[in-house]
């Protein structure tokens, strides 16, 4: 069952109270913005089948974390679970972040790759064949914001 | 990201109130239901289209507990910060711990922000 934008009330401050979604309903709201959000509650037996599934093994990383950069290429990251460790691993330059859960381990990967990023450019005109393939890698996915 | 209990916007200058700033919710019991409440996020450097998924999952097994998905938008100057205000209906919550709410940009991660659900101590 999808519920329409008129069926929502809206208050004058512009806060909006749809009853409670339930399993598998779709809402769709309309905001001040320019974004339409259709929201989603996912049933229980639709979460059970995920964890059967297990979570997704990979994913792209749009983000890492550094003001000062700018991720130009998604970048691709495998992530498997090691005991109790999650390990997020960016194959193409071989760097790897670790945590208790994925987000953790993204955001460790995140960090380790800026670092990786950064120590290449400081070092440049030192680096060994190999390192200057990292870093030409590395440049594919990642560039130094822009700023105002 | 932020979550919130409500964000008021000013019509004529659009700017933005956040009130009530929170990152747990204190519960009975579970299974329960949350909410309402809001969830601000501000993001920069996008250009060209886009469709953002919000996910929130739990934290130590990734169940997805509820999915929003917006329509393809269009952003025109990477240099400028836009905003989006989602207003969150309730939501049944499984169980205590941590979740998380994930944003997706075109299916790519961007950004996280971590909430805790925790059983009210006391009387």
């Amino acid at each position: 069952m999808t519920t329409t934008i008129d069926d929502i009330q809206v208050s004058p401050a512009g806060q909006q109270f749809p009853r409670p979604i339930q399993e598998g309903q779709q809402h769709v709201y309309l905001h001040a913005g320019p974004f339409l959000f259709e929201l989603q509650a996912v049933s229980h037996t639709a979460a059970a089948n995920l964890e059967i599934q297990g979570a997704p093994a990979s994913l792209l990383l749009g983000n890492v974390s550094d003001p000062r950069l700018r991720v130009r290429v998604p970048i691709p990251v495998r992530i498997v679970r090691e005991g109790n460790t999650f390990v997020a691993s960016f194959d193409a330059v071989d760097e790897f972040g670790y945590g208790q859960n994925r987000s953790e381990a993204l955001e460790d990967l995140a960090k380790s790759i800026a670092a990786l990023y950064f120590s290449l450019a400081a070092q440049n005109e030192r680096l060994g064949e190999d390192l200057k393939s990292v870093r030409s890698r590395l440049d594919q996915y990642l560039e130094r914001r822009l700023s105002r | 990201m932020l979550v919130c209990d409500s964000i008021i916007t000013e019509a004529q200058t659009n700017k933005k109130t956040l009130v009530g700033v929170f990152d747990t919710w204190h519960v009975p019991q579970t299974p329960f239901t949350i909410g309402p409440f809001w969830v601000y996020i501000k993001m920069t450097d996008a250009t060209g289209k886009y469709i953002f998924r919000l996910k929130l999952v739990v934290l130590d097994n990734e169940k997805v507990v509820a999915e929003a998905v917006t329509r393809e938008v269009e952003i025109k100057d990477r240099l400028s910060a836009f905003e989006i205000p989602l207003p969150m209906p309730p939501i049944p919550i499984p169980e205590f711990g941590g979740y998380e709410l994930q944003i997706y940009a075109n299916d790519v991660y961007v950004g996280r922000s971590v909430v805790n659900v925790q059983r009210i101590v006391g009387g």
